[in-house]
């Protein structure tokens, strides 16, 4: 876990990276997205980059990622990555994990 | 589910290629249905998973996907290149496809709702590959491990057995047992969601001796046996020892084989046994079991055949030795390698070790004839009716390969001789029982055959003689007193003879009177026939003189008629 300051440092140097892995546009998906998007913009301003992935179109991507929940959340960048599963109505939680 | 000739719907099975397992299931697992494997670490549920997604791909034309949350895919090689499953030959023939789902609960956390369409996914994906019709998933279990919505999981796997179900798949999937191992449920209940096959894998120490157990709990549509079977886990696959003899449609030979006793080989009808049969010989102590044993494999080297001798109490010299007192020269079988002599002690290992390192070594030796002296050393651990199966189970194995097996028993001095065998005599086709018999301050051994399954055999006591030139059943005199054996033997055979001296001399001395005596009164004969002849010349004479005295007569009268006319 970084302290405040360290992510204060974070947000300003680098851009964050997250790949939202979904199942076509289940309203869960869609959730997902919407929450994911409202962290980001709240806290990160446009300092971050989301890739949406639909496994259902790919699911050779589910093996190589090791996902089996959906949705999945990793953040990319900064390292070291992290995951979370679920669609992030806990936000408060979601943050933490996130670090953002 | 197929149509039975009754027209009634049966449940089809599909087959594992767990040897025994098929048998007590009719069949093997519930086709197209999912079938719960649990047990504690250790139990073998992987291997059995992976025997029956093998057996599928290899026999029965059915491919197979096994999904994986414990092991990796190079883990599940090597777990089941020990029970002799070439996986990595069956994935480039794309017949098995692994996925091996990793994950690490501290890396992983929740935040909202979410649902297991991943794993769908993915085993939708697998199981295309290869055109999966069985899966294995080992273990479901550890979903609950990696993730903490009891209420998503549980929803997820009942999605995913109605899933399968749709898709027509034969499925295994593993659990753990429960923390009360008594109750024989699964840690998180897994049981539940299956309706149909529920078979529980048990992994027991007792006496320090491991044995693994399975038993089918549950198996909706099917009879089956509730007992619980023990089964073995060796490179030859999985086998489970079901109660009654399997595969008992083995070819049977016709062809004799010699004991290497030629005495007892007449005894049996003339010709010894069948070869493919399996031999009982049991006895006290000392009685010269293994002495037969000894004959019996150097009769199949002289024939150039293998023979595997294995012993759970002497060593293979001690054995050796023993046997040069009597004249056989094993070792130099053993140097040809014609006969291989193994010793192993019975408490070493557990019962279906044994039976693993016997069957093993059958399968290695390849001999003609296996000799197992003795075989009730296994019966320290108590554990009579396991023996049995065991027992049951290697002859069938020897049966099935026609090798010709003799067991040596020993039966104990208080026991009765043809009891303590019973559990296992019904499984043998000659039966030799070796008795001391005990008179005028003698032990003789005493050899009869209790009963020979297909050929005719004597019904006689014989005599059993081991000397220096080897040994010798020897004709016992049987009289009104019983069956008499050694000096006693001798004593009446003595009397015997001297009796039959006396009765010779005696006839000798009456023909020798009655000799006398024709002679005598022949003399008497030629006597009265001498004196008579001499009567006769006298008699003859004075007629002749009568008769000369008449003629004179005669001619006086003629005379003074012719001087007065």
């Amino acid at each position: 876990m970084h302290t405040k300051a360290e992510n204060v440092r974070l947000k300003e140097k680098r851009k964050w990276i997250f790949e939202l892995y979904i199942a076509g546009q289940s309203p869960r998906s869609l959730q997902a997205i919407a929450n994911l998007k409202r962290i980001c913009e709240k806290n990160l301003k446009k300092n971050y980059d989301l890739h949406v992935i639909d496994v259902s179109e790919n699911p050779s991507l589910a093996r190589i990622k090791q996902i089996i929940a959906l949705p999945t959340i990793i953040r990319v960048n900064p390292e070291p990555a992290r995951k979370v599963v679920g669609d992030l109505s806990e936000i408060d939680k979601a943050r933490l994990i996130l670090e953002i | 589910m197929d149509k039975s000739k009754n027209g009634t719907l049966v449940l089809s099975k599909a087959p594992t290629g767990v040897k025994g397992f098929d048998e007590i299931t009719g069949g093997g697992l519930p086709s197209g249905r999912p079938t719960l494997i649990f047990g504690g670490p250790g139990c073998g549920k992987t291997l059995f998973s992976l025997q029956f997604i093998a057996h599928g791909a290899l026999h029965e034309g059915e491919n197979g996907v096994v999904i994986s949350f414990e092991e990796s895919p190079e883990e599940l090689m090597i777990n089941a290149g020990s029970i002799g499953l070439d996986l990595q030959t069956l994935i480039d023939q794309k017949k098995i496809a692994v996925d091996f789902i990793k994950f690490d609960p501290h890396e992983l956390n929740e935040a909202g709702t979410y649902n297991l369409e991943g794993l769908f996914l993915r085993l939708e994906a697998v199981i295309a590959e290869v055109n999966a019709k069985r899966v294995a998933i080992d273990t479901l279990e550890s979903l609950f491990t990696i993730f903490s919505r009891r209420d998503i999981i549980r929803a997820e796997i009942s999605r995913l057995f109605r899933w399968l179900k749709e898709r027509n798949l034969t499925t295994i999937v593993t659990g753990e047992v429960g923390p009360n191992t008594s109750s024989n449920s699964t840690r998180y209940g897994l049981e539940e969601y299956i309706s149909d096959c529920v078979i529980y894998l048990d992994n027991r120490v007792e006496n320090q001796i491991t044995t693994r157990r399975l038993r089918i709990v549950k198996y909706r549509g099917s009879s089956h046996g509730t007992n619980e079977y023990p089964f073995l886990i060796s490179d030859l696959g999985i086998n489970v020892l079901p109660v009654t003899s399997i595969g008992l449609d083995y070819e049977v030979s016709k062809e004799r084989i010699s004991t290497g006793i030629p005495d007892l080989d007449e005894m049996l009808g003339g010709k010894g046994v069948f070869r493919g049969s399996t031999i009982l010989i049991s006895g006290t102590a000392g009685t010269g079991k293994s002495t037969i044993g000894a004959y019996f494999v150097n009769a199949a080297c002289e024939r150039k055949e293998k023979a595997l001798f294995i012993s759970f109490e002497e060593s293979p010299y001690q054995i050796m030795r023993n046997m040069t007192s009597i004249g056989l020269n094993l070792k130099k079988f053993v140097d040809k390698g014609l006969l291989k002599i193994v010793a192993f002690r019975p408490t070493m290992f557990g019962l279906e070790m044994h039976l693993i390192n016997i069957m093993h070594l059958i399968q290695q030796e390849n001999p003609s004839v296996v000799v197992l002296d003795p075989i009730n050393s296994f019966l320290t651990d108590v554990r009579e009716h396991d023996v049995k199966l065991m027992l049951m189970r290697l002859t069938d194995f020897i049966k099935s390969k026609n090798i010709t097996g003799m067991m040596l028993s020993l039966t104990g001095g208080g026991e009765h001789t043809e009891r303590t065998n019973v559990a296992i005599s019904s499984i043998v086709d000659t039966w030799i029982i070796l008795r001391d018999i005990e008179q005028s301050g003698e032990r003789n051994r005493g050899l009869y055959i209790l009963k020979s399954r297909g050929h005719k055999h004597s019904n006689q006591i014989r005599e059993f003689k081991l000397s220096d030139r080897g040994l010798k059943l020897i004709e016992v005199y049987r009289g009104l007193a019983g069956v008499l054996t050694g000096s006693a033997r001798i004593a009446q055979e003595a009397k015997e003879e001297l009796e039959q001296l006396e009765y010779k001399q005696e006839i000798e001395r009456l023909l020798n009177k009655l000799e006398n005596r024709r002679r005598t009164l022949e003399n008497q004969i030629e006597i009265i026939k001498a004196n008579f002849d001499a009567e006769t010349k006298e008699i003859e004479l004075q007629i002749e003189q009568l008769k000369h005295r008449q003629s004179v007569l005669e001619e006086r009268k003629k005379m003074i008629g012719k001087m007065r006319s």
